[in-house]
């Protein structure tokens, strides 16, 4: 599956299928951003007219039962399916939101993965890029206004359209990312502490929408114009909209600038544009609620990916290098969370 | 552990050091990623050897004046995350911050020395 030419071969005849003509496929390449899921790169001939094309293939969920046998809590945590996440795509696309445009969607290696193909959206994906490149510069100018923008228009879907997102609120994700973090038996003061802080400061009230997840420098592409692109759709959930506002000015994905909003923009332009396009009125410290467990939930998520090898009571299987890398990042949000919460202690 | 030398950092740094200037250039898209990603795990290792054994003797004492009760890094910090969990220890503990900020930052001058600033 993971091989370039019987994956071009087999794109070839499944797209003659869908389109009934004679497809060409060209210059499949896996594309290096990006390591959760499989996406390729390619160019699609037909008739003298070439295309270029981003194909993402999913593979089922597989589940891991922790070692005293009861169901491993990163299990809780939402992840939709290759076909969900086309179907979310196309929702945001219908409503607006910069999203790759999907093309197809298609059964390959006899039914065992998803693959779906969009349009591929130029622009630089990497986080760092964005905040240093100077060709960019522009883009950085309407950065925080366009991410407010698509946001509104996110938070405004009908939840009833998309019916498998799982619900998941403030509480229940505090509550979740406990149970991961215990499971690994690391105790870690500063994350029991960024723990208590987080349920101490639960937002007492909040509404319940189609939230990103993971909305946030480094999963969109941005090209001269600003936002091309939003990515990584497959965390989507139902909950509290101020989520996506608190994790895209996590410190983190500010790639080393100096601007809260993905390292690039202003707070203030970014709750404005929002509720200038619908969005609901924001309460920067509701945002700040996110931006502070944010710290804590990547910490976590550091902790999943650096362990990830050992899970099961053994060794799962191999410890690769960027997992290794990634596990090794756990002190940055703690740092910053402590900066966070306790200012000029 | 035996004194055998050239003494360990000194292969890690070596090692990547042989890894940025001989191999890097000669790959490209994932594998030069990767290689890029070896090197900055093997300049940890060489930071947590160099500095590792004077972190963890200052994190050792700090943890037993904040808990007043001697024990390993290990079992003093299990301790501390427990009364923290229970609501025994919290932000407003003298010292508690002090220790964590300090924690977080000799981590980062091993992990990634560049996240202070």
């Amino acid at each position: 599956m993971q091989d370039p030419d019987s994956l071009t071969a087999e794109l070839a005849t499944v797209l003659a299928e869908k389109t009934g003509g004679t497809v060409e496929i060209g210059e499949l390449r896996r594309l290096t951003a990006g390591a959760t899921k499989g996406t390729w790169a390619f160019d699609a001939m037909t008739g003298g007219k070439t295309e270029p094309l981003i194909l993402q293939i999913s593979r089922p969920r597989i589940l891991t039962e922790s070692h005293d046998g009861t169901t491993d809590p990163q299990a809780d945590l939402p992840l939709l399916s290759g076909s969900e996440d086309a179907a979310i795509q196309q929702a945001a696309d219908q409503a607006g939101i910069a999203v790759p445009h999907v093309r197809f969607i298609l059964a390959l290696d006899r039914g065992r993965s998803l693959g779906v193909i969009t349009d591929f959206v130029p622009g630089e994906s990497l986080g760092r890029a964005i905040v240093t490149t100077p060709a960019l510069s522009a883009a950085r100018q309407v950065f925080a206004r366009q991410c407010g923008q698509n946001l509104a228009k996110l938070h405004a879907i009908d939840p009833a359209t998309l019916p498998f997102l799982k619900a998941l609120g403030p509480a229940d994700q505090v509550q979740i990312y406990r149970r991961i973090y215990e499971s690994f038996d690391h105790p870690q003061p500063a994350l029991e502490l960024g723990l208590c802080w987080s349920e101490d400061h639960l937002p007492e009230r909040s509404v319940t929408c189609v939230v990103h997840g993971d909305f946030r420098n480094g999963n969109m592409i941005v090209n001269d114009a600003g936002i091309g692109a939003i990515l990584d759709w497959e965390i989507a959930h139902l909950g509290d909209p101020m989520e996506d506002l608190g994790w895209l000015c996590v410190n983190t994905w500010r790639f080393g600038g100096s601007a809260p909003v993905g390292g690039v923009g202003r707070r203030e332009e970014l709750f404005g544009a929002y509720e200038q396009a619908g969005g609901r009125l924001v309460d920067p410290d509701h945002v700040r609620f996110w931006e502070g467990f944010g710290c804590i939930k990547w910490a976590i998520i550091c902790m999943m990916k650096g362990q990830a090898y050992r899970r099961g009571g053994g060794l799962a299987r191999g410890l690769d290098l960027e997992a290794a890398a990634i596990g090794r990042r756990t002190e940055e949000p703690l740092h910053d969370f402590l900066n966070l919460a306790y200012p000029g202690d | 552990m035996p004194s055998s030398r050239p003494p360990a950092p000194d292969i890690f740094a070596a090692i990547s050091t042989w890894l940025s200037d001989s191999l890097l250039d000669q790959l490209e898209g994932v594998t030069r990623f990767e290689c890029r990603v070896a090197i900055r795990l093997l300049q940890t290792l060489e930071r947590e050897l160099t500095l590792g054994p004077e972190i963890d003797g200052a994190e050792q004492s700090r943890l037993s004046a904040l808990l007043g009760t001697d024990g390993t890094t290990e079992d003093l910090t299990a301790q501390l995350a427990d009364g923290i969990r229970r609501g025994e220890i919290d932000a407003t503990a003298p010292g508690l911050l002090d220790h964590l900020r300090r924690s977080s930052r000799d981590a980062l001058r091993i992990n990634n020395p560049k996240w202070l600033g």
